[in-house]
């Protein structure tokens, strides 16, 4: 079948393979949780130009954040942004191994892509949680200097601070669209061989080229 | 280079075309969509959207109140917000579209009932989530957050790349007729 309908194939492929990887199998998350801090500590360090920035766990019965980034300022200020690892960090790695895995290619090309998209998705990820912590960043930043010199918002700085606000944690940090665009790119970049491509679309020598692989 | 590298080589052009003009039309995409989703004309886009689940939700059968952009019954309350709306469903189609390197026309023909098809499957989506909302709560966070996403954008992909087998078809026969 997926030989003859490859499209329908990956279309199976994939709703199976999602739903085991969706499915809260006991540890996993929690595994995957712990990695994920170890992971967002070391680079909300490094990228906070040495504020301590703490990023502890939440008990998630309390709502759907399961682990929180506190940055703390020298005059004393701090500022704690709850986040949901699953859906930061897991949701879109899940989405790229499904992705690359449900592709009807031989294994061996799979696995390779496995690999390179693995790490390409983490880089996303890491420039998710950089985006928040730049943001939560400069919210003590800005609470900062508004206990300093304090001023009314102006419309423009309002208007400013929402589009800041929707880019950095809205999009970026948090929202699904993205992730799912960046998914979808990393597969593309990965899986996709411009023999394939050409094939698949190229309205030029739509003959002369052989598929390579099934 | 051998006669297979050159086709290699040769063929990875479109392929590099593809991701630059994807790239590039997300990107002006999100340029515009970020600010436009924050302000308060897009909250009227939104309501129509809260509009349609409603007027499914009625043909339905239940009994639910929309007021703006929330869509409310005795048992759930739901919101409609940027993100809600499937734009980016919908940039991801018209992007990988109109990034294909095959005739405007044949891209047009088919990003038109695509964008229909996204807005469908965002309603159904709506719809869903308001069903669960009222009568399995405990699965919303997951049916929303995470089954959804991957189904939508699975959607999305699979009806590309049926478009995309189908205008290569389309290319073959042509070129049998050629030769």
């Amino acid at each position: 079948m997926s030989k003859r309908r490859p499209v329908l194939g990956f279309l199976i492929r994939f709703l199976l393979l999602y739903t085991v990887l969706m499915i809260p199998w006991p540890g996993v998350r929690e595994s995957y949780r712990s990695a994920f801090m170890a992971g967002a500590r070391t680079f909300a360090t490094l990228i906070t130009s040495g504020d301590p920035v703490e990023v502890i766990p939440i008990d998630k019965a309390k709502g759907p954040e399961d682990t929180a980034l506190v940055i703390q300022e020298d005059h004393g200020g701090s500022v704690r942004i709850g986040i949901n690892s699953g859906e930061v960090a897991y949701f879109p790695t899940a989405l790229a191994i499904t992705l690359i895995l449900s592709t009807p290619a031989p294994w061996r090309r799979r696995i390779r892509g496995l690999l390179v998209g693995l790490l390409l998705i983490n880089g996303f990820i890491v420039i998710r949680l950089a985006v928040m912590v730049w943001y939560t960043h400069s919210l003590l930043v800005t609470q900062v200097a508004a206990i300093v010199t304090p001023s009314p918002p102006t419309f423009l700085s309002k208007a400013l601070q929402n589009a800041t606000f929707a880019a950095g944690i809205q999009f970026v940090g948090v929202g699904h669209g993205l992730a799912c665009i960046i998914a979808v790119l990393i597969w593309t970049l990965v899986m996709l061989r411009g023999l394939d491509f050409s094939l698949l679309l190229s309205e030029t020598d739509a003959k002369s080229h052989q598929p390579e692989e099934s | 280079m051998n006669g297979g590298e050159a086709v290699k080589d040769r063929a990875k052009g479109p392929l590099i075309r593809f991701v630059i003009v994807f790239i590039l039309l997300i990107g002006v995409f999100y340029a515009f969509y970020v600010p436009i989703s924050q302000t308060p004309a897009y909250q009227s886009f939104l309501a129509m959207f809260a509009q349609a689940t409603g007027a499914i939700l009625s043909i339905m059968g239940q009994d639910v109140t929309v007021i703006g952009v929330d869509v409310e019954s005795s048992l759930f309350h739901m919101q409609i917000v940027p993100g809600c709306d499937g734009m980016e469903a919908m940039a991801l189609f018209v992007s990988a579209v109109l990034a294909s390197p095959v005739s405007l026309r044949l891209r047009i023909w088919f990003m038109l009932p695509g964008i229909l098809g996204v807005l469908l499957v965002d309603l159904v989506r709506l719809v869903s989530l308001f069903y669960i909302g009222t009568n399995w709560p405990a699965a919303l966070h997951v049916m929303h957050w995470d089954i959804w996403p991957g189904l939508l954008i699975v959607i999305v992909l699979s009806s590309w790349l049926v478009w995309a087998r189908w205008v290569w078809h389309r290319q073959q026969r042509v070129a049998d007729v050629q030769t």
